[in-house]
């Protein structure tokens, strides 16, 4: 195999090149939108630096360079919006692991059925990098702070990973084991990401925490989709990122909310589950306890607006 | 060997396919009017369209850009004369220092060709990936609006 660089133009061909390299025990990377790694690649060790008697700080990644890199941006199976019928005739959506944040904005289906995707999208970057950035390289890249792991992890997205021998499919949640680490073996590729129609009565809730408006890396992050039955929830999903080493799925948090009344939940209860599902360090962006406090309130806003 | 239209011309390059598209603008091609100001995605002086849209030069490989057109801002020139865009930004005290005009003039020249009659906040979100530090930014959004109301004039046929 050519070291370097390849760019298929199918999937299967890329599946191949991924598993040629790795058969011949080369470092394969893929490379889809190219907005974190081509900064990495011009700028590396800048971007993962610890600034002096940060606290806590998290260890540099393993960043050898790439002995091939497989660029995925010619393969068009990868920024499918396809429609699935999956348990009890509900409809899901497949996203291929290509689609951009532009598309999360202009698709007409998706922006009506999932306006909490197209309220993420429009706070990544800015134009030029929605238009860019994918949802498979916001996943792979595995930053605790990205925009779209939460969201996806709301609405209960699985995702599925497929190499030559075959594809396995699992909830997102499951994908992380620890900072930028994952279930992904070299040979797979993050195919796709799949998750349902909100049911009736859910609520949806984005809030991104930045330094601004555009541009800016998140401080804290959390998505939710909350369903209630007669004002008492009987589902929830929440994550928040930038507040651990992987996306944080709150669980105790959900513990806290199922078959109650969300303001009958009682405040302290709430951020004492909050505070066991999160683990906010200081760094580069933040303090722990700016990142903790804002954590606090973002919950309990996201708790009043279930109220409105 | 990759291809890539430049401006309406299909360029051969020679640089490797993980390149920055930016470099290859500037220094394969000799199109410097792209800027590189910050490298790292965030400051939109590098802007330039994709196939028609607007990314970040510096965050795109070459590779990426084989059989696809780009535009720079070389490329919205339409003749010997400004544009109405740049007179606008130029007139308007919409560019000073200069680092950030090509990509403020690709953003808005893009956002005037899909919606000729932006509004404001239309306009400051067409450009929030394009950072200034000179004009506090009302003089560069008063000017793209200027401009959009030129260009609908024109388009009507009035004087403008």
């Amino acid at each position: 195999m050519t070291h370097g660089y390849v760019r298929p133009a199918s999937l299967a061909e890329a599946l191949s090149a991924v598993a040629e390299g790795v058969r011949e025990g080369l470092k394969v990377t893929p490379l889809c939108g190219g907005t974190d790694w081509m900064v990495e690649r011009h700028l590396a060790p800048n971007p993962y630096k610890s600034p002096e008697g940060a606290v806590d700080a998290l260890p540099p990644p393993p960043l050898p360079p790439p002995d091939v890199v497989v660029d995925l941006s010619a393969v068009d199976e990868l920024r499918k919006v396809e429609l699935e019928v999956g348990e009890g005739g509900r409809t899901w959506v497949r996203l291929g692991a290509g689609v951009t944040y532009r598309t999360l904005r202009e698709h007409p289906y998706l922006v009506e059925k999932f306006p909490i995707l197209a309220a993420m999208a429009s706070e990544v970057g800015a134009v030029q990098i929605q238009a860019l950035g994918t949802l498979g390289g916001n996943i792979a890249t595995g930053s605790p702070a990205a925009d779209g792991v939460p969201v996806l992890v709301a609405l209960g997205a699985r995702v599925r990973l497929q190499s030559l021998e075959g594809a396995r499919e699992m909830p997102l949640e499951d994908y992380y084991t620890g900072y930028r680490r994952s279930v992904r073996h070299d040979d797979e590729l993050l195919e796709s990401v799949v998750f349902p129609e909100l049911e009736a009565g859910s609520r949806w809730f984005w809030r991104k925490v930045g330094t601004r408006r555009a541009q800016s890396i998140s401080k804290v992050a959390l998505a939710s989709v909350v369903t209630l039955d007669g004002g008492v929830v009987t589902a929830a999903r929440l994550a928040m990122a930038s507040v651990a080493p992987t996306v944080a799925c709150l669980r105790g948090v959900r513990a806290a909310l199922l078959g109650q009344r969300p303001e009958a939940v009682p405040e302290g209860a709430l951020l004492t589950a909050l505070r066991g599902d999160i683990a906010p360090i200081g760094d580069v962006r933040s303090t722990r306890e700016y990142r903790l406090h804002v954590a606090e309130r973002v919950l309990l806003r996201m708790r009043e607006a279930l109220g409105d | 060997m990759t291809t890539v239209t430049v401006n309406g011309i299909p360029r051969e390059v020679s640089s490797g396919p993980l390149s920055r598209l930016l470099d290859v603008l500037r220094e394969e091609l000799g199109l410097t009017g792209t800027k590189e100001g910050c490298g790292e995605g965030e400051c939109g002086s590098c802007t330039v369209l994709l196939d028609g849209v607007p990314v970040n030069a510096c965050l795109v490989a070459v590779g990426q850009c084989d059989g696809r057109r780009v535009t720079t801002v070389e490329g919205l020139q339409e003749g010997p004369d400004l544009t109405p865009l740049a007179r606008c930004l130029i007139d308007g005290g919409g560019a000073q220092c200069g680092i950030c005009t090509p990509g403020m003039l690709v953003s808005a020249s893009h956002l005037l060709a899909r919606n000729p009659s932006p509004d404001e906040a239309q306009v400051r979100e067409a450009l929030a990936g394009n950072l200034c530090r000179c004009t506090g930014y009302q003089r560069i959004v008063d000017s793209v609006l200027e401009a959009s109301r030129l260009l609908r004039a024109r388009r009507e046929g009035a004087s403008p």
